[in-house]
């Protein structure tokens, strides 16, 4: 009996390493959060139409951060990626005044002082707000990170949006959740 | 958990060479090692090139599938794995779903190096090779939401039937290896096992039945909501009930007369209650649940197949905790909690040669609260400070045992205690692929005081390669049980100059991930234990007493490979090879099998539908008390699970034990039997239905 088992259970563990040697098509399963974020954030650039004239002539697109530095790390990695013929240049902001020129604002958890200030100037200026702040989107930003199940998700306020006419591609809004609230 | 009566009887010692086994794991160490070597030549062309996982390349879809990677244990903040100044193990409530988990133990049975042993009453953890008779795994820290659940009176941590939480409500579970006192205090001894309950949102409502062999079911049902005030309200409660085993055979109390006695007092029923309310920052949390479980062994030299002869435990606590962060990495916590533990026993004895019996009752009953707050934030560049402290108030720490009718008193013992500890650990970039973590914690307790220190060196020259080098003491006070239970001596005296027991390890662990897809992980370790807290027999007068004597060697490596991919297809193999020994004469201790191999894949028959997924366990022979050494075991299971069977219905079909294979775990010494024989072949069906 104890033979018998042996061998299944060789024979068991042979089959799981010539699966796992096998598979070289993968992709991980794990990765950490601001990683996530700024894979999102990345991807987010390719669903959104800003208006013409928020755009600058030097064929760049302004990725901005507003909050402190260490998670901001993974972030960077948005630099020199394309956005159609533009390159993305990602930089630090530390007041709302110094927002003007960006096209994307990520607003850390930290900023919560100075959350109005940002938003107004983002809608006035066309910039795409994304923050993981609690209920941002219902707040008046435009995306809002979420997490679920260990997952991130995201929230879009399409209200918040129109203000600052942003356009989504709706196969953006089909991955998201819709949820409305307050606009500046 | 009661006073030791009656000398076990003995078996001769058979001195079975145990070389099968030594042969079969060593096929086991080599397929393994085999592995290791193919999956780390295989990528090794492109790996050098590309050793950054890009995150930008992946798409929306790919990410939003992506599970977070961060762990909490280890450091008493959020970090990735990597960076955590131990080997930690992750499971998560898919696995629980796919594998068909009953137990926190079937949880604990499935993590690389563990094993676990059952005796029909409570279920007791092995750790590296470490597990004593008479120990309700007092040596691992169990935490539920950072909550501690070992009680004030055993230290125990339930894992089996016994663990108050229903494991549905369970998100993830973390497995921290080796010492954690520096952070924790007592009982983080060889490890921690951090529960993570669900998010209320995520639970929705839910109900769930099973049937399992033995005439076994379980319901549940399950609240879970989000309101717009903010407000998160989380609601379940259990009930279960287990007729257990019918007419399990005994050979030691065959030589009755009448012919060969069947034992019939195997159930075990329980109902837990869980609740959670979290506004902004606040939470606050209240967990109950009463056990009653029939001993069918007639331990403690009971009369065998007689009732009352059962033990009955409640857990319960009432946890507010506020958290709060400050930036993008720092963070405060507090807590205050109030906790319950009451145990009863009730034994039936043959104290004249025939009827009536008398019914011995064994209680304990423990009440305790506490604080604890701690911070964690950068206050420098490329350093990571945490600090804080925890205060406990020990209401009732009581022990008492009597005969019911007549009645007489042998026990009456009750004690008021506080004990408190404050540490501080600092994690210190020193440059960008090098961090040191260096934590001390003081713990102070009436009659003795106990420091501990820990210190790692984590190198990552890329992202996909992790080294750590940790050195960590850890302690485990002595509980009440064993300072101050004694019965008039009867049959045991207290010691309440018991001193507390020591770890020291060194580790060494490299963490490796191959491509996207797969990550291995290879560690070694050496701990010395001094003091060890160990039942002994007054030479004078056959009294139990305990004390600090025995010195222990534990040393060992732990290896896994691991993997995910895309296609919804997981799995793990895992082999552990553990020498546990008496230092200076080199003896095996009890209950310690060398190696232990583990394999299991989730395979998605219909992705994300339908998933067959087998699981397989070796143990090598270990050591009864006796001097025995029980076979070695190869124990499969295998659990189909489909999602969304129908809209909202999850259903999964599982056997246990596919094999039918006849095995015994090594008894403790209130037991007449050397090896209490485990369960055969079983089934479980399981329905969850969310709307």
């Amino acid at each position: 009996m104890r033979m018998k088992g042996t061998g299944i259970f060789i024979s068991f563990i042979l089959m799981v390493i010539l699966a796992f040697t096998l598979s070289v098509t993968a992709v991980a399963a794990e990765l950490g959060e601001y990683e996530i974020k700024s894979g999102m954030l990345y991807n987010f650039t390719n669903f959104i139409e800003w208006p013409a004239e928020s755009l600058d002539n030097a064929r760049t697109l302004s990725v901005c951060i507003a909050g402190e530095k260490p998670a901001n790390q993974s972030l960077y990695r948005l630099q020199g990626k394309r956005y159609k013929d533009r390159m993305i240049v990602v930089r630090q902001v530390r007041e709302p005044v110094n927002a003007i020129g960006c096209n994307l604002l990520f607003i850390h958890g930290s900023e919560t002082s100075h959350l109005t200030a940002y938003l107004q100037m983002a809608q006035k200026r066309s910039i795409l707000t994304v923050s993981d702040m609690e209920n941002f989107a219902a707040n008046g930003g435009i995306i809002g990170f979420i997490e679920q199940d260990r997952k991130v998700r995201f929230e879009i306020n399409l209200d918040a949006a129109r203000h600052a006419k942003i356009v989504i591609n709706s196969q953006l809004l089909k991955l998201a959740r819709i949820v409305s609230g307050r606009k500046y | 958990m009661i006073r030791y009566t009656g000398e076990r009887m003995k078996r001769p010692v058979s001195k079975r060479g145990d070389m099968d086994s030594y042969r079969t794991a060593g096929h086991a160490l080599v397929i393994i090692l085999l592995a290791q070597a193919l999956v780390v030549g295989l990528p090794n062309a492109g790996q050098a090139d590309d050793p950054v996982i890009d995150s930008t390349q992946l798409s929306l879809e790919e990410l939003m599938d992506m599970r977070i990677a961060t762990v909490v244990s280890a450091s008493r903040h959020e970090q990735r794995v990597t960076e955590a100044p131990a080997s930690v193990t992750v499971i998560t409530s898919d696995e629980i779903r796919k594998y068909g988990y009953r137990t926190l133990a079937d949880i604990m049975r499935s993590i690389p190096g563990l094993y676990v042993s059952y005796d029909r009453n409570y279920n007791y953890l092995g750790v590296r090779g470490f597990s004593r008779p008479g120990d309700y795994n007092s040596r691992v820290l169990l935490l539920i939401d950072g909550h501690r659940l070992n009680d004030n009176i055993y230290d125990s941590a339930t894992i089996g039937t016994e663990f108050p939480l229903d494991i549905d409500l369970i998100d993830h579970i973390e497995f921290t290896r080796g010492p954690g006192s520096s952070l924790y205090g007592s009982n983080a001894f060889f490890g921690m096992v951090n529960i993570f309950t669900r998010k209320a949102p995520d639970v929705a409502r839910e109900l769930s039945v099973s049937a399992e062999g033995d005439e076994t079911w379980k319901g549940r049902g399950s609240y879970g909501a989000r309101y717009d005030s903010g407000l998160e309200l989380l609601l379940s409660g259990s009930l279960s009930y287990g007729n257990g085993q019918r007419n399990i055979y005994y050979p030691e109390y065959s030589q009755d007369p009448n012919g060969p006695v069947y034992a019939n007092n195997d159930y075990d029923t329980a109902k837990s209650f869980y609740s959670r309310f979290s506004l902004g920052d606040v939470t606050l949390s209240g967990l109950y649940q009463t056990r009653e479980k029939g001993i069918p062994t007639g331990s403690y030299g009971t009369v065998f197949n007689s009732k009352p002869n059962y033990t009955s435990d409640d857990r319960g606590y009432v946890d507010l905790s506020y958290r709060r962060t400050i930036g993008d990495t720092g963070s405060i916590f507090a807590r205050v909690f109030y906790d319950a533990y009451v145990y009863e026993g009730k034994y039936t004895y043959d104290k004249s040669g025939g009827l009536p019996y008398v019914v011995n009752q064994d209680m304990a009953n423990g009440r305790w609260w506490g604080a604890e707050a701690f911070a964690s934030f950068s206050p420098l560049q490329d350093h990571h400070l945490s600090f804080g402290g925890e205060f406990k108030g020990n209401l009732a720490m009581a022990q008492s045992n009597f005969d019911v009718s007549p009645y007489q008193g042998f026990l009456d013992d009750n004690h008021h205690a506080t004990n408190w500890g404050l540490f501080v650990q600092d994690e210190y970039r020193i440059f960008q692929p090098l961090l040191l973590s260096a934590g001390i914690r003081y713990d102070y307790y009436d009659r003795f005081d106990s420091i501990n220190p820990r210190a790692s060196l984590i190198y990552q020259p890329v992202s996909t390669t992790t080294f750590k080098l940790i050195y960590g003491e850890a302690f485990r006070a002595p509980n009440m049980y064993e300072r101050y239970y004694n019965d008039g001596g009867t049959t045991s005296i207290a010691n309440p100059n018991l001193k507390p027991e020591k770890i020291r390890t060194y580790e060494a662990v490299w963490e490796q991930y191959y491509g996207t897809a797969y990550n291995t992980s290879v560690s070694a370790y050496h701990s010395r234990i001094d003091n060890l807290i160990s039942q002994t027999t007054e030479p004078l007068n056959g009294l139990i007493v305990f004390r600090n004597v025995e010195k222990i060697d534990a040393t060992g490596i732990e290896l896994s490979l691991q993997s995910k991919w895309e296609s919804g297809l997981q799995g793990k193999i895992s082999y552990a090879l553990q020498e546990a020994t008496l230092a200076g004469s080199g003896t095996r201790l009890y209950n310690s099998p060398r190696n232990l191999v583990k394999a299991n894949v989730s395979i998605p028959l219909l992705n994300p539908v339908l998933f067959l997924s087998p699981e397989l366990h070796y143990t090598s022979p270990r050591q009864t008390l006796a001097g025995n050494w029980t076979k070695d075991v190869v124990f499969a299971n295998v659990t189909l699970f489909c999602h969304d069977l129908v809209k909202g219905m999850d259903a999964s079909a599982s056997i246990y034990n596919l094999f039918d294979t006849s095995y015994g775990d090594p008894g403790g010494g209130e037991h007449l039997q050397d090896t209490i024989r485990q369960d055969g072949i079983n089934f479980r069906l399981k329905l969850t239905y969310r709307f």
